[in-house]
């Protein structure tokens, strides 16, 4: 059968057994033609690549291989992706008290910190009211409590408690959104309910070297140290400024913007844990440790700040004041109380 | 009015080009003169508006973990749907608009076929994913935005570059050098708007 | 002759027939991701991977592939590859995937890869085509390194993290380095590439746009 050649230069198709000693249109050397399959026989690979069953089935196939390869790669690395994000949680929530620790929380060391200070252990779930809620702290996404920025009236707030040297530290998550995106992080208070005692934040998008800094810089969390939540006994949470007042934090030079949602983020997170800091600081001014009162108080369901901790389970008896305090013994014969305590 | 400043947003702040770089390749090749720019400008306004919502209800019932079934995550699968149905979408629309509109397919039409892999349909699908829309309208307003925010990015680029013609640029500086530089430029005037908040 | 050829496959895309500034080809993540060297350098790991694999599988798929389908068949390999290499950098890079965020999945339009596979993979071998892909995705990196350099050096004080400018400045005694912000701000990666194909282009007269 005649072979085809085809023309490079002017595209004149040639048939017969070799290319023409000269193109016949524009005068190229046979050099310049090139032999083109004979497209009236593709049974040469048994198969036409052009044609819809195999367009089809080929479609299939690729399909199928490429979903089973990603479920295997998926399914494969999930137990390790989880546990990063999990690590990655944990690494925030104890950067809060990273001062206290006295060490830098990093990605690798986070998890020992975290068994360290058995930290599953020491989580509470509360509502915006300031009472427990039974649900588990750790696997509550930020994100999911606040709407506009501010907390839904039906939030569960995630409480984490670390027990450094003696003293409870209450850690608290924060969320809000910064100059471009989301900014989130943890801020640690004391027992009192109101003094800081560390915080921690991260961004998804703010500006490398300025707004970045909120996590980038040390600093800035740790000027946090020390400020207050409360002053006078009133709900006044430190400010992020560069302005001249009272307990603020200064602002980030180049980022104000950022230092200002900071700041907002700071009032409107702490505005849901309102109530349960100042139950916190309603059973430090009940001192529950002092057995008279702290009895008389637990006994008597009805009576004001301490009853309403520590007929309350998982908060005043089990895990706060009274356990391990002797003399707390007795107003845990509370039944509810010493269910928890055993 | 939240829709309002996602818009105002995605157009001035969250700029597809002067902030988050995404169809950069085309922006680059197709801003000569403003007419085509304008033509493709449209075209992935167009494209964006219309895959936009698709991805964001799929990404919504069957990507997201528990979305399909209960205690299946399928989202590692997204960026494989994402594209494959942007460049669905895209064959499809470029049929529809041939076949009905031919007025619009003469101007559009030859820049259909590019914007399939044009990374600004799929960093907008990406992005809307990130962002985790609420409601339906927030990823149509968010596509609608950044499609004319990437219209007037490269629209005011090819004007520039239709007056640049008249300039004294260095020999090596010359076409792809200077287009960066004028484009870093106006990203620096585009900072400006940084912070706005309605 | 294949001696020879392969070689310039491997080396031509490095610099004088550079992917990024050259061809002018995956641009948005040159940019996007420079800010500091080190989700640089994942970023050029990543793309030379996805890029070296998938040359070569298309290579090999390039005689069966209907031609209708062609580009979707190589988007779906791209994207699977893409798909795979995030997986891992979640499960093995956590911090600097977060860094990288979506623009490791931008892998799959980045204008390098359809460009190669079209041009290059689907009428080539495997062989040629894996160099290839190895060529184009290191010069990719190497453009991203340069520029992050520029980038991390002068608007952070540090390379990979490590602060230079202030473990020097402490050293001697002079006040500390003001970070330049305007490097990590997006403007200053355009800027910067621009004088980079500037300068390649005053090196190379024949590259000059005329």
């Amino acid at each position: 059968m005649a072979k085809k050649f085809r023309c490079t230069v002017c595209g004149y198709i040639h048939e017969g057994d070799k290319a023409p000693a000269e193109c016949p249109v524009c005068k190229q050397p046979s050099s310049m033609f090139e032999e083109i399959a004979d497209e009236s026989k593709p049974a040469k690979k048994g198969l036409n690549t052009n044609s819809n069953v195999y367009t089809i089935v080929y479609a299939l196939i690729l399909t199928v291989l490429v979903a089973v390869l990603l479920t295997v790669a998926a399914v494969g690395l999930a137990p390790q992706q989880k546990a990063n994000s999990d690590n990655e949680k944990k690494q925030q929530i104890l950067s809060a008290v990273a001062e206290k620790l006295g060490k830098e929380v990093t990605f690798t060391n986070a998890a020992d910190i975290w068994s360290e200070l058995d930290m599953d252990n020491n989580t509470l779930v509360v509502d915006v009211n300031g009472n427990t809620v039974n649900a588990n702290a750790f696997s509550i996404e930020p994100k999911s409590l606040f709407k506009g920025g501010i907390v839904k009236d039906d939030a569960q707030l995630p409480v984490f408690k670390a027990n450094i040297a003696g003293n409870t530290y209450y850690i608290m998550c924060m969320y809000g959104s910064g100059l471009w995106d989301a900014i989130w992080g943890y801020i640690a208070v004391e027992a009192d309910g109101s003094t800081i005692a560390g915080a921690s934040f991260d961004h998804k998008g703010e500006t490398a070297g300025l707004g970045a800094k909120i996590k980038d810089d040390p600093n800035f969390a740790k000027a946090f140290i020390g400020k207050t939540i409360f002053t006078n006994g009133e709900f006044a949470p430190v400010v992020v400024t560069k302005k001249n007042v009272e307990n603020k934090v200064d602002a980030i030079t180049g980022a104000t913007k950022t230092s200002d949602y900071v700041g907002d983020m700071i009032r409107n997170s702490l505005t849901g844990y309102k109530a349960y800091l100042l139950s916190i600081q309603g059973s430090e001014q009940a001192q529950c440790n002092k057995e008279q009162e702290c009895c008389g108080k637990c006994k008597n369901e009805g009576e004001g700040q301490c009853a309403g901790k520590c007929k309350d389970n998982a908060e005043g008896c089990g895990e706060g004041q009274c356990k391990g305090e002797g003399d707390c013994g007795g107003n845990c014969k509370d039944v509810e109380c010493n269910n928890v305590v055993k | 009015m939240e829709l309002l400043n996602l818009f105002i947003k995605s157009i001035f702040i969250d700029n597809m080009i002067f902030a988050l770089f995404l169809g950069m390749c085309s922006y680059l090749a197709v801003s000569k003169t403003v007419k085509t720019s304008v033509g493709l400008g449209a075209a992935v306004t167009f494209v964006l508006i219309v895959t936009l919502p698709v991805n964001y209800l799929l990404d919504k019932y069957v990507l997201q973990p528990n979305a399909l079934i209960e205690g299946v995550d399928l989202s590692y699968l997204s960026f494989i749907i994402f594209i494959a149905v942007i460049a669905a979408i895209v064959q499809i629309v470029e049929m529809v608009v041939e076949k009905f509109f031919p007025a619009l397919y003469g101007s559009l039409g030859i820049f259909l076929p590019l914007i399939a892999v044009n990374c600004a349909i799929l960093g907008g699908s990406l992005f809307m994913q990130q962002k985790e829309f609420e409601s339906f309208a927030e990823p149509v307003v968010y596509a609608l935005g950044s499609g004319i925010g990437w219209l007037f990015a490269i629209a005011c680029l090819a004007a520039i570059r239709e007056k640049l013609a008249y300039s004294h640029v260095p020999a090596p500086l010359k076409g792809l050098g200077i287009t960066f530089i004028v484009t870093g430029l106006m990203a620096i005037a585009f900072l400006s708007f940084s912070g706005i908040q309605l | 002759m294949a001696a020879e050829k392969k070689p310039g496959v491997f080396t031509g895309p490095l610099w004088t027939n550079n992917p990024v500034v050259v061809q002018v080809l995956g641009i948005c993540s040159a940019l996007a991701v420079t800010t500091q060297m080190k989700p640089a350098l994942v970023m050029g790991i990543s793309l030379t991977c996805v890029l070296a694999f998938a040359n070569v599988i298309i290579s090999l798929l390039r005689k069966t592939i209907p031609n209708r389908i062609r580009i979707i068949v190589q988007l779906v390999v791209v994207a699977a590859l893409v798909i795979i290499v995030n997986q891992i950098l979640k499960a093995f890079a956590f911090e600097v995937s977060k860094q990288l965020s979506v623009y490791v999945g931008l892998i799959i339009t980045n204008c390098i890869l359809m460009g190669r596979l079209e041009a290059f993979a689907l009428g080539n071998k495997p062989w040629p085509a894996l160099m290839d892909g190895l060529g184009n995705g290191i010069g990719y990196a190497l453009i991203l390194l340069a520029v992050a350099t520029f980038r991390e050096f002068f608007g952070a004080g540090t390379l990979f993290g490590i602060d230079v400018i202030a473990r020097f400045v402490n050293e001697t005694g002079y006040d500390g380095y003001q970070n330049c912000g305007f490097f990590v701000m997006p403007s200053a990666a355009l800027i910067l590439l621009g004088c980079i194909i500037w300068y390649l282009r005053s090196k190379n007269p024949e590259l000059q746009d005329k």
